[in-house]
């Protein structure tokens, strides 16, 4: 689904990506783990196709076409789907107009009908009780006085709804606390299915114990530099980072 | 030394009007003003860059043509098409090209309280509230657009709602400029609110496509004590046409005056609201939104005088300009020596864009009293990036994101206006805006 061939990206001419090569499966979960600074996000934002990065070498093919002569909407409307780290604020927009707007555009990309506000409802109704969000938190505008934990339960509730067929994670489990963290693992886990690929960017373990990757990888200085099992990240929990970072340096 | 003043077309026509034949009626009642008005149309013509407060918007070369004062106007007009409160249940009142038109007005049954006069009616026998008043709303002597007004109108109306009285319906001012020849048309409006008495007050401004004319307006308020008025204008004129408009207001004792214009049409706008907080409990609300393209050009200055004690004042702007477009913003506050516990808000905020439009904001405060809490900004910028890729990278093509943040941008200034029906009216013809 996902193939990432030998990429390298510079952020103001300071090379962040230095080789990536990664391919996701439909149905597979692949966690990426890393030091700070190692190029977690870069990769994330590039997958998404965020401005400011500057692809120098490699490519990135989803379902055989080539992300990068794609507008960030066309990714979406082909399946991508980022969940920031840091979702963005938008006073003035509200929750379930953004959800329609988006769902409906996509649709339309796709030639498929737009949905009716009644179908939509239902939709969102189902998806956000199973996520615990209120219909009051829906009617606000974008994350704006939202709690760290009803941004990331709101990223989770825009993936449900979409329905995309890859879905990357960026540190969704910063700033959560356990119980957060289980409601947003328990979302991300009913998503799971044979027709989604995940990719699950974190710092810690911790995430993975509530949603258990098929492959983890360690990305360090812009480079996968050891990937394995979901049992390489216990070995992480115990051992750190360090011994990657003298590797990269 | 004696400098010869050179007068442009726009003043010429406006002197030439004043010596074709003073307009008589109601020289008995406001000959005197209407005399100093004439003086200083004569003397000093248009305003200009070199006086303070019309820097940005220097009308002797924005006025590029002879605009004489316009006629009544004979003619059947069909403005239908403009109705742009339609699905608001309320009163109309039509002017066109600055002619009172009760063929086209759906007047007030005389319930609630509501008194109401075309002033060409009454020029020769005004009631005795509005002999008393007219003319005598803040900070009017010696202002330039109300000494334009002063020199020539005779149109208006004068609305008064008796003390205690709500109308069940607002009611609404409706402007068309046909522009079927280059003029200028001049209306005049008192407005007064007796003790405990509320309204909506709705304006429309519009005119045929494209027509070139200048659309002139004054509105002198006063609304008594705990009286409430909502007063929204709607500015669509022609992208072609120039229009001032002042709003004189005085606010008594524990009385409400909230005022929103959004800013959409007209290729020179000027729009000045002077707001004096008379008695102790007073609020005073000046909001506005603009949408500005092409080469538009809109200027708002706002004078609020707070001069008793215990009073708020809250001015919110959110300005858009793109193409080559021009907004300003000035906001003035004074703050009287006795004017103790004033609370004073202010902010403006323009956003932009393309590279070559811009926007000015003047803020500027005067503040004589000691225990006041005032506070004041303006930002300028353009689009959010963040937000933008937040949007696209769920789907939103550029055009649908940038129009959703646009119209949340002066949607957070249209949620100032409190009847619903009205603010969706206002959020729907943005996004429209937006979208064309």
């Amino acid at each position: 689904m996902l193939e990432i061939k030998n990429l390298h990206v510079e952020i103001e001419g300071k090379p962040i990506l230095r080789g990536i090569d990664l391919e996701i499966g439909a149905g597979e979960v692949h966690a990426i783990m890393g030091p700070n600074g190692s190029g977690k996000s870069t990769l994330s934002h590039v997958i998404a196709g965020r401005g400011g990065y500057e692809v120098t070498e490699g490519s990135i093919l989803f379902n055989g076409e080539d992300l990068f002569d794609m507008e960030p909407e066309e990714r979406a409307a082909a399946g991508v789907f980022l969940a920031f780290q840091y979702p963005i604020e938008i006073p003035g927009v509200a929750t379930m107009t953004f959800l329609k707007t988006a769902l409906n555009a996509q649709r339309r990309t796709r030639g498929e009908g737009e949905l009716s506000t009644p179908e939509f409802m239902k939709l969102v109704r189902e998806k956000s009780d199973a996520l615990k969000i209120s219909q009051d938190m829906l009617r606000r505008s974008v994350n704006v006085g939202f709690s760290g934990g009803e941004k990331k339960r709101a990223e989770v509730l825009q993936m449900a709804v979409l329905g995309p067929s890859l879905c990357v994670l960026d540190e969704t489990d910063s700033g959560l606390d356990i119980d957060a963290l289980r409601v947003v693992a328990d979302g991300v886990n009913a998503l799971r299915g044979p027709e989604r690929g995940m990719i699950v960017i974190t710092h810690y373990q911790r995430l993975l114990n509530y949603i258990v990757p098929d492959k983890v990888h360690v990305l360090s200085g812009g480079r996968i530099v050891r990937s394995g099992g979901k049992e390489l990240a216990l070995e992480l929990e115990e051992s750190g980072y360090a011994a990657y970072e003298a590797d990269a340096a | 030394m004696t400098t010869e003043i050179r007068h442009t077309p726009a003043e010429t026509a406006y002197i030439e009007a004043l010596a074709a034949g003073p307009r008589s009626a109601g020289d008995a009642w406001f000959g005197a003003e209407r005399a100093a008005a004439r003086a200083q149309i004569a003397d000093g013509g248009l305003p200009h860059r070199r006086m303070e407060a019309w820097r940005w918007t220097d009308l002797r070369s924005l006025i590029d043509d002879r605009f004489p004062p316009s006629e009544p106007a004979g003619a059947q007009q069909d403005i239908t098409s403009d109705d742009v409160f339609k699905s608001v249940e309320r009163w109309v009142v039509a002017f066109v090209d600055g002619a009172y038109r009760k063929d086209l007005s759906d007047l007030p049954d005389g319930s609630g309280g509501i008194e109401l006069h075309s002033l060409e009616d009454v020029l020769d026998a005004p009631p005795g509230w509005l002999r008393d008043g007219l003319g005598q709303a803040y900070a009017q002597e010696g202002e330039p657009i109300v000494a334009l007004n002063t020199a020539f109108v005779t149109q208006g109306l004068a609305l008064r709602i008796g003390a205690g009285e709500t109308p069940a319906k607002p009611i609404e001012l409706r402007f068309f400029n046909s522009g079927s020849q280059p003029q200028t048309s001049l209306t005049r409006f008192a407005v007064v609110l007796e003790e405990g008495a509320a309204l909506t007050l709705l304006e429309s401004h519009t005119g045929a496509a494209d027509r070139r004319y200048v659309a002139n307006t004054v509105t002198e308020i006063h609304v008594h004590r705990n009286a409430r008025l909502q007063h929204v204008r709607l500015q669509d004129e022609s992208m072609a046409a120039v229009h001032l408009s002042n709003v004189h207001v005085t606010i008594e004792g524990e009385a409400d005056y909230r005022g929103f214009t959004l800013s959409a049409g007209a290729r020179v706008a000027r729009n000045q609201v002077f707001a004096c907080l008379a008695g102790e409990g007073g609020n005073v609300d000046v909001s506005g939104a603009y949408l500005l393209g092409g080469r538009q050009h809109c200027d708002t200055a706002l004078l609020i005088d707070h001069a008793v004690a215990e009073c708020t004042s809250d001015e919110l702007f959110k300005c858009v300009m793109d193409d080559d477009a021009r907004g300003i913003f000035q906001g003035k506050i004074i703050v009287r020596p006795d004017a103790q516990k004033t609370e004073g808000m202010q902010m403006s905020q323009g956003l932009l864009l393309s590279e070559r439009a811009e926007f000015d904001s003047k803020p500027e405060l005067e503040i004589f009293a000691d225990d006041v809490r005032c506070t004041h900004g303006a930002t300028s910028g353009d689009l959010d990036e963040d937000m933008m890729f937040y949007l696209r990278s769920r789907g939103i093509p550029e055009n649908e994101a940038k129009g959703l943040l646009i119209a949340a941008f002066v949607g957070e200034a249209i949620e100032k206006v409190s009847n619903a029906g009205v603010r969706e009216i206002l959020n729907a013809y943005a996004v429209n805006r937006l979208n064309s």
